[in-house]
């Protein structure tokens, strides 16, 4: 009975991680805009994501990870895919995004109508036998 | 009257116990996860710094640019640490994403190449 009361309680702990990585991260981004040392701001959100990526752990309509760059013009498709690689490239982050119930990474800017979508699992390098992955 | 307040009670306690059956259910099925999900199970206690991440996204590429550009191959080409070069050349192509590995690649370049990097 308790490891059910346990996984309740896990439930409410997911949604309180969630909101505290993408506040962090607006911070962080927010803090280094001030600084001068970003040329645009970035903001996470959280939005419905792809269905298409979902896996065990995906949230029900909130499983996309948006990043938007409040460029003031069109990003042009590099633009977006060096702000992606550098999450994707980060495998922690990655991990720690799938196992909140984010599968989509979604990259976009505030004043075109593209943006880019990635499947978060194939970047997370998991699927090998345990401890035998690395 | 009272029959029918009984009734009531009795459907939504029937509910209630459909909802009950329909948790337990889910639980079950989340129970059995495989070895990969145990993996994610790990991550999520992992503790991220976004001001690495910001620096990851907004250094390091200048970082990397003048390094890559410091320690390239065929700057030392003929060179007796031309095989060197090479190896720390590889080093920083793998952490083109990763600032603080940049920043310890650009002591280790500076101290084995004796050149001065300008960032």
């Amino acid at each position: 009975m308790w490891k059910y009361l346990y996984s309740i309680q896990d439930w409410f702990n997911d949604f309180s991680e969630r909101r505290r990585l993408v506040r962090n991260f607006n911070l962080s981004a927010r803090q280094a805009f001030v600084a001068n040392l970003a040329p645009t701001l970035l903001e996470a959100t959280i939005s419905i994501g792809e269905s298409a990526y979902r896996h065990a752990f995906s949230k029900f309509m909130a499983g996309g990870f948006r990043i938007k760059a409040l460029s003031g013009r069109p990003l042009a498709r590099h633009e977006m895919v060096s702000i992606a690689e550098v999450v994707l490239n980060n495998q922690e982050l990655v991990r720690k995004l799938i196992s909140l119930g984010w599968d989509t990474l979604e990259v976009h800017d505030n004043s075109g109508y593209n943006g880019i979508k990635y499947k978060l699992y194939d970047y997370s390098g998991i699927g090998g036998v345990l401890g035998f992955n690395q | 009257m009272k029959i029918l307040i009984t009734n009531q009670w009795m459907i939504l306690s029937a509910v209630e116990f459909a909802v009950i059956v329909y948790m337990f259910f889910l639980l079950r099925k989340a129970k059995r996860m495989n070895p990969s999900d145990l993996e994610i199970r790990k991550a999520k206690k992992s503790d991220i710094n976004m001001d690495d991440v910001m620096r990851d996204m907004h250094e390091a590429p200048a970082l990397y640019k003048a390094l890559s550009r410091a320690c390239h191959p065929d700057r030392f080409a003929g060179n007796p640490i031309e095989l060197l070069a090479n190896e720390l050349f590889q080093e920083v192509q793998q952490n083109e994403h990763k600032f603080k590995q940049l920043e310890l690649l650009k002591t280790k370049i500076q101290e084995q190449l004796h050149i001065k990097i300008k960032v």
